[in-house]
């Protein structure tokens, strides 16, 4: 019997035994004991020396978590491998979230400065959870797919329905042009939210209403249901014969194509929340990044 | 047997590492749906080989029916699988890796070419992936990066910059520079010119807020009238010590070290011969130095006077025991007696700080009644000086002459006589003159030199005098405000009895300064770092601007002159004499 897959390999988190967590604990801490530092000048907020010098860490730390997509694109090595350097950024990562906001003071407003630190902390929970999803939903794909690849799936469709193309010409013409149709009205992929939802929205030609009507129409085929109910319906009006088996076997390989087209779907809609968050955390990391640097530019500007 | 298949799939550009257990008895590998490893393409028979665990331990693979496999690429039937060895059926490979704790076999299987008839489907794929469906994320990170730079930069720069005067700037704008607003302004400051326009103070970019910016509203002496002669005062600016932009509101630093800098070593700082102690912190805070009045002639001064110095006693010329009044047994009184509180006479101003000046009519006259003639005890002189007094004896006696049309033995015996017609005769009002001048001297002596005023004031006889000039009263003045240099509000110590601060009970000499010493305030207050004390900065009590170029003597919180942007000149006048006056 199968069981479950168990992951073998080391996950980004468990890196070098929790290596980085405990610098970005370490980091956490230090940072904590400057802000408790008594200042008695001022309310804490970021113009005290204390605040200058969580806000220089910060804005290292985001200029460090940013040269990951640098880093991750260089093949010609450099320091640290990329697995270690994806460990320290989702530790570091999280540690600036505390460190900017023990540089902030706890003061937010309407202006430039809040919206720097709500674009790192968009960044920073949409990272979050693409470190969930890439723990989580990558073992999720594969079990679904049946270990198979995606092209290894399509192909397998590509078997299905020269089979079924093959069997469509031996049956009543009626039955052909239904089959053909069938495949022809099969939809994969779509736009971001039909890739996201993983709804079928294959659909089928069927000659409609009364049985000599040539009058043709589109209903749904949602997961080749209404193929498979009309073969069904047609097998059982069947006098049985060659007509019988070949109907039959029409049936089971819709059966098949019914799975195969539900494992695409949910691979192409597992894969589009594996990218989601990217789509939030690079570009307004790069936001972040301007808004950093007109950050420390206002504050200077209006010294 | 317990076995890890390792799949490795290349997908577009990364590789894929597969893991997946089996607990089985054998390991079945081929194209039919229910073999334990599925293998499909050309060259692999529905049931194609077996792998299983031997008795001895060791793993065994084999071939079924008619299959053959490439061990090594050797073609074998059957071999013992050891580590790294390789198994190859149609496109697949299969390699021995060294099996994790607890499991008989480790497989990693990779599969080459999968991709080998071309396959077309029936149908147009739509987008499958969100690259694929138009959601780049460069196109967002530029989108992203511009709005910021737009929002952020551009348009309140653009405010920033226009030219020409602040209120020739459009006035629809969608972000001005209040968007680089660090914090809010302090409430004092939100007002038109300032809350609209940042440059109001912020005048130069990349430059701190100057002086000549606060001194627009502002008309403030420096700390010192003559900054020349301590160096250190040479580069302070207003911002130095006023913060905006604050969370909480606050203009004002509050910190030790705002003055302990300096007054921690003074000598450092001040060349000059000073008074001034050096000064760390509250705990190490010098006595307490008080403005004593005194008289030089006809005027009253102030001496500046430490609280240990023996020479501390209070001359303000009134003869009063707070022991006597504050019997707790009770003091004689209208309503017979009566036990007296401080707040009896003592009563605070209307912002609860200082406490309002004695009054003679309102704080005595209850029990000090100043009459004069027994029968007509309703009766009393005015509170003032002794010509006034003499005054209004004269005219009183003199009236009741008048209405008997003779001497008044006692006001209850007043009858008014049958009125001879006709002008009295001149002999009349010189008798009347000389009873009346007789009467007031009499009862202005004992007044003055037994009862009414000479109980509480110093009143000097000089018996070759006539008239009012026979007597000379000291003027009394009691001091409104020892520590003028520093602020106290009695009303944030409502909590403490006034007798746990001054020793008022036992005081039986006017002389008595009661002023708490700094030793009871030291019992409460600690400095700033304090944890088991009030926390109490220099800033709590002293403030650092003069009131006025003429020093520190005038009231002192809240000294900072307005220069009122309004041209009220009147009322700038009028709050600049307030403040001025003693």
């Amino acid at each position: 019997m199968r069981v479950a897959p168990k992951i073998f390999h080391q996950t980004i988190l468990a890196y070098r035994g929790f290596h980085y967590a405990w610098w970005a604990l370490g980091l956490g801490l230090v940072s904590w004991l400057i802000y408790l530092i008594p200042n008695y000048e001022q309310p804490a907020n970021g113009g005290t020396w204390q605040g200058y010098t969580l806000g220089t860490v910060g804005a290292l730390l985001i200029v460090w978590l940013l040269w990951l997509g640098i880093r991750k694109r260089r093949n010609d090595g450099g320091i640290g491998t990329v697995q270690g350097w994806v460990s320290a950024h989702v530790y570091l990562g999280t540690t600036l979230l505390w460190v900017a906001t023990l540089h902030t003071g706890f003061q937010f407003g309407w202006n430039l400065h809040t919206l720097a630190y709500g674009l790192m902390a968009t960044v920073i929970i949409s990272g979050m959870l693409g470190v969930w999803a890439y723990l989580v939903l990558p073992a999720r794909m594969v079990r679904q797919r049946d270990n198979r690849t995606r092209d290894e799936l399509l192909l397998a469709i590509v078997e299905v329905d020269r089979q079924c193309l093959r069997l469509a010409q031996d049956v009543h013409p009626d039955v052909g042009a239904f089959v053909q149709s069938a495949l022809d009205r099969t939809v994969l992929g779509g736009s971001l939210l039909q890739q996201l939802s993983g709804r079928d929205r294959s659909s089928v030609e069927i000659r409609g209403g009364k049985e000599n009507s040539t009058a043709q129409r589109i209903v749904r085929n949602r997961n080749q249901g209404q193929v498979i109910r009309a073969l069904a319906e047609r097998l059982a009006r069947s006098p049985g014969g060659k007509e019988a088996v070949l109907l039959q076997e029409l049936l089971w390989l819709f059966a098949r194509r019914k799975t195969l087209l539900q494992q695409v779907l949910a691979d192409v809609r597992l894969q589009g929340w594996l990218q989601l968050w990217l789509l939030v955390h690079v570009p307004l990391s790069l936001a972040l990044l301007v808004a950093l640097v007109l950050h420390i530019f206002s504050v200077f500007y209006y010294w | 047997m317990r076995c890890l298949i390792r799949t490795i799939a290349a997908q577009k550009d990364t590789l894929e590492y597969r893991d997946a257990e089996y607990v089985v008895n054998e390991i079945s590998l081929g194209a039919a749906s229910d073999c334990t490893l599925y293998l499909e393409g050309r060259g692999v028979l529905p049931r194609h080989a077996l792998i299983a665990l031997r008795r001895d331990g060791r793993v065994q693979i084999r071939a079924d029916g008619g299959a053959t496999l490439q061990i090594n690429n050797k073609e074998q039937r059957s071999a013992l699988l050891a580590l790294n060895d390789t198994i190859r059926i149609g496109q697949h490979l299969l390699t021995v890796i060294q099996a994790p704790f607890g499991f008989d076999l480790a497989l990693s299987l990779k599969t080459e070419g999968v991709v080998q008839e071309e396959g077309r489907l029936e149908f147009e794929l739509g987008p499958m992936s969100l690259t694929e469906a138009g959601w780049s994320r460069r196109r967002w990170a530029w989108l992203g990066v511009l709005l910021v730079l737009i929002g952020g930069l551009i348009l309140p720069l653009t405010w920033s910059l226009w030219p020409g005067d602040a209120k020739a700037r459009p006035a629809h704008w969608p972000v001005t520079d209040n968007a680089w607003l660090s914090g809010p302004l302090h409430s004092v400051h939100r007002i038109p010119g300032l809350i609209d326009d940042c440059g109001a103070c912020h005048e130069a970019p990349f430059v701190q807020v100057r002086d000549q910016a606060c001194k627009t509203c502002h008309e403030t002496p420096d700390h010192v009238a003559h900054p020349e002669k301590a160096p250190a005062f040479a580069d302070q600016t207003c911002a130095g010590c006023h913060r905006e932009h604050n969370e909480p509101a606050t203009l004002v630093r509050h910190d030790e070290a705002l003055c302990v800098d300096c007054h921690g070593d003074i000598a450092q700082h001040w060349p000059e011969k000073t008074e001034l102690r050096d000064v760390g912190n509250f705990a190490e805070h010098p006595p307490f130095k008080l403005s004593l009045l005194h008289m030089q002639g006809s005027e009253w001064h102030t001496t500046r006077i430490a609280q240990d110095d023996p020479a501390l006693s209070e001359v303000s010329n009134l003869k009063f025991s707070h022991a006597q009044h504050l019997n707790p047994d009770g003091i004689d009184g209208p309503d017979g007696s009566t036990v007296m509180e401080c707040v009896d006479c003592h009563q605070p101003q209307q912002n609860g700080k200082l406490m309002q000046p004695i009054q003679m009519e309102q704080h005595c006259a209850s029990c000090h009644s100043l009459a004069f003639e027994a029968t007509d005890p309703e009766r009393q002189v005015p509170h003032g000086k002794p010509e006034a007094v003499v005054r209004a004896l004269e005219e009183y006696y003199a009236r009741l002459y008048a209405i008997q049309g003779g001497p008044v033995e006692s006001v209850h015996e007043l009858s008014r006589p049958a009125q001879r017609p006709g002008k009295p005769p001149k002999s009349f009002y010189a008798a009347m003159k000389a009873w009346a001048d007789e009467r007031a001297l009499e009862a202005a002596t004992t007044l003055m030199e037994e009862s009414a005023c000479h109980s509480c004031h110093d009143v000097t006889v000089h018996a070759e005098k006539s008239g009012a000039e026979r007597w000379r009263v000291l003027p009394v003045r009691i001091t409104e405000q020892w520590l003028p240099k520093s602020r106290f509000d009695h009303a944030a110590h409502l909590q403490i009895d006034c007798g746990e601060c001054h020793a008022a009970v036992k005081s039986e000499k006017t002389t008595d300064v009661l002023l708490p010493d700094l030793a009871n305030c030291q019992q409460c207050h600690g400095g700033e770092d304090s944890s088991s004390q009030v926390s109490s900065g220099c800033v709590g009590c002293h403030g650092y601007h003069p009131a006025a170029a003429s020093g520190y003597h005038a009231l002192f919180p809240r000294s900072t002159v307005q220069k009122l942007p309004s041209h009220n000149s009147a009322l700038q006048r009028a709050v600049s004499q307030q403040k001025g006056s003693p």
